[in-house]
């Protein structure tokens, strides 16, 4: 076990931080669009059943991983799975590290669009697709990208208590409170009730359509930030005495709950104020989907609120706040993973934080330039996540589930015992997810996204970028593997 | 409002929002539990 010096200091600092990297932009904007699109209520039944057989089980066993071994990805998957498996580890980093290039560029957008709501730009212009394209278009990006990077590289400066723990506890229940009053404001429009009536209504066609059910598991791996290794960092400053299942399921039903919260609002807001054309609009979005429906659609739905030009501001300057919230606490998470991959193989914090940030600025530049770079990335690293989900099944399943379940779920601190079922659910139905999963958005680019050019390494949404884009890196990681383990391992003196 | 808008809206809710509020309370309770042991034992 890696000797340790920073812990969370108490459950509720822990649990706020958790909720913090699962809570992104996801929750908002993805959310909404993708039960618009999966018709409505029929979409929620399998999102709520597939937060327990994805996302509950591998939170848990990212909690459990990080708990007992106290190393990160690499040398957390190394000692559960033995370590020739420590390559896993690092592409489980590496996929988050990958996210967080562009990620930092989304964040760097919310700060945008929050000066755009303070100084009234967003109430006061007429053309919302040409504020998005001309700001995407330029250099500011880069800015904001920087700016971005310099907040979450700051948090993580100041250490897991003064920095992770301290700034969570404050944008996690800031972020709530900004929800619920975007929800207030929502739910009591003219109108509201028929979007939130379409939100909960299913069709029985809808219901037993399997594309509804993918699109649910794919959005539980996606936004619950299971499977990423960022649990799985953040649980290595776990006190000993904590506990991990119940831990976990708040994490995961926090999430949620803040998704469900989101998708009120927006429901309400869009069947109020765009009646009978906005849930068109929330299905096909504008600009580039998720993005449009944020940075072009709701702004021009604000302009309609009742009540003025200070009402008006006052809500897009929350709606951003909120959005800028959830965006860093999750990416100082991603900060913190590679930082701690780097300190594990004993590089000294600050120096591996200075490496991380600069990297990160360099690497984020590409996606801040070029929507279709961006758009790439988002598509070979998403899907990459679940494999991610299966190599920390996998390590499980390596080192014996049930040893795993006793030892370390079950383990110093337990409030509560995770039964057998635990077993089944992370030896074969999340592999069997994980297959389908890849299998399903594989088949989507051969069918429908890239129907010519699907093989071709070189397109954004192609097979082929994927396979070329994982098989290098998994590639140098395997060659790397003695030498990162060594690093990790059987140093001394490392921290 | 449709009955299959109602049992969704209950599911929904009550499973994401209620689970929630049921795991909180339960940490709740095992915390003060933890607490009140440690201060058993250390006096």
């Amino acid at each position: 076990m890696a000797e340790q010096k920073e812990f969370f200091t108490s459950r509720w600092g822990m649990i706020l931080s958790v909720i913090g990297i699962a809570v992104g932009t996801g929750n908002i904007w993805r959310f909404s669009r993708i039960v618009a699109q999966n018709g409505g209520g029929s979409f929620l039944i399998p999102w709520v059943i597939f937060l327990f057989l994805w996302s509950i089980p591998l939170i848990i066993a990212e909690f459990a991983i990080g708990k007992s071994t106290r190393y990160g990805n690499i040398g957390g998957i190394a000692k559960i799975a033995g370590e020739k498996f420590a390559w896993m580890g690092a592409f489980i980093g590496f996929v988050a590290t990958a996210i967080m290039f562009y990620y930092s560029v989304v964040a760097g957008w919310c700060i945008k669009y929050l000066t755009q709501g303070i100084t009234g730009t967003l109430v006061t212009t007429q053309d919302h697709i040409g504020l998005w394209n001309s700001f995407t278009g330029s250099y500011e990006p880069i800015i904001f990208h920087v700016l971005a990077m310099a907040i979450g590289a700051f948090v993580i400066y100041r250490g897991v208590v003064s920095g992770i723990e301290r700034t969570n506890r404050v944008l996690i229940p800031s972020l709530l409170v900004i929800l619920l009053i975007l929800a207030l404001r929502a739910v009591t429009l003219d109108g509201a009730w028929e979007g939130i009536t379409y939100f909960f209504t299913p069709t029985l066609d809808t219901l037993l359509d399997y594309k509804v059910w993918l699109a649910a598991l794919t959005q539980n791996a996606w936004d619950t930030g299971a499977g990423w290794g960022l649990i799985l960092t953040y649980a290595c400053y776990a006190r000993q005495k904590e506990d991990i299942a119940l831990n976990a399921s708040l994490t995961a039903l926090g999430n949620n709950s803040v998704s469900l919260l989101a998708g009120i609002t927006i429901f309400s807001t869009v069947f109020a104020l765009s009646p009978g054309e906005g849930i068109k609009e929330l299905i096909s979005g504008q600009g580039s989907t998720n993005t449009g429906l944020a940075f072009i659609f709701l702004p021009q739905l604000f302009e309609k609120l009742p009540g003025g030009i200070w009402v008006q501001g006052f809500f897009s300057t929350i709606f951003f706040l909120g959005l800028t919230f959830a965006a860093i606490t999750s990416l100082i998470s991603m900060i913190e993973l590679a930082v701690k991959t780097f300190v594990d193989m004993g590089l000294e914090r600050r120096r591996a934080l200075v490496f991380v940030s600069v990297l990160g600025f360099l690497f984020g530049i590409p996606s801040a330039l070029s929507m279709t770079f961006f758009e790439n990335q988002d598509w070979v690293w998403g899907i990459g996540l679940m494999i991610s989900g299966g190599f920390i099944s996998f390590a499980i399943i390596k080192h014996g589930t049930d040893k795993f379940r006793q030892g370390a779920v079950n383990g110093e601190g337990s409030d509560v015992t995770v039964g057998r079922w635990y077993n089944v659910v992370i030896s074969w139905l999340v592999p069997l997810q994980v297959i389908v999963l890849i299998v399903w958005w594989f088949s989507l680019a051969i069918t429908s996204f890239d129907r010519e050019g699907w093989w071709n390494p070189l397109n954004t949404y192609s097979v082929g970028t994927c396979l070329l884009q994982w098989g290098v890196v998994m590639a140098v990681f395997i060659l790397l593997n003695k030498q990162m383990v060594q690093r990790t391992l059987h140093q001394k003196g490392v921290e | 409002m449709e009955l299959r808008t109602l049992m969704t809206m209950i599911f929904t809710v009550g499973m994401v929002w209620g689970g929630f509020a049921f795991i909180l309370l339960k940490a709740l309770k095992k915390e003060r539990e933890k607490k009140s042991t440690a201060e058993r034992s250390s006096s």
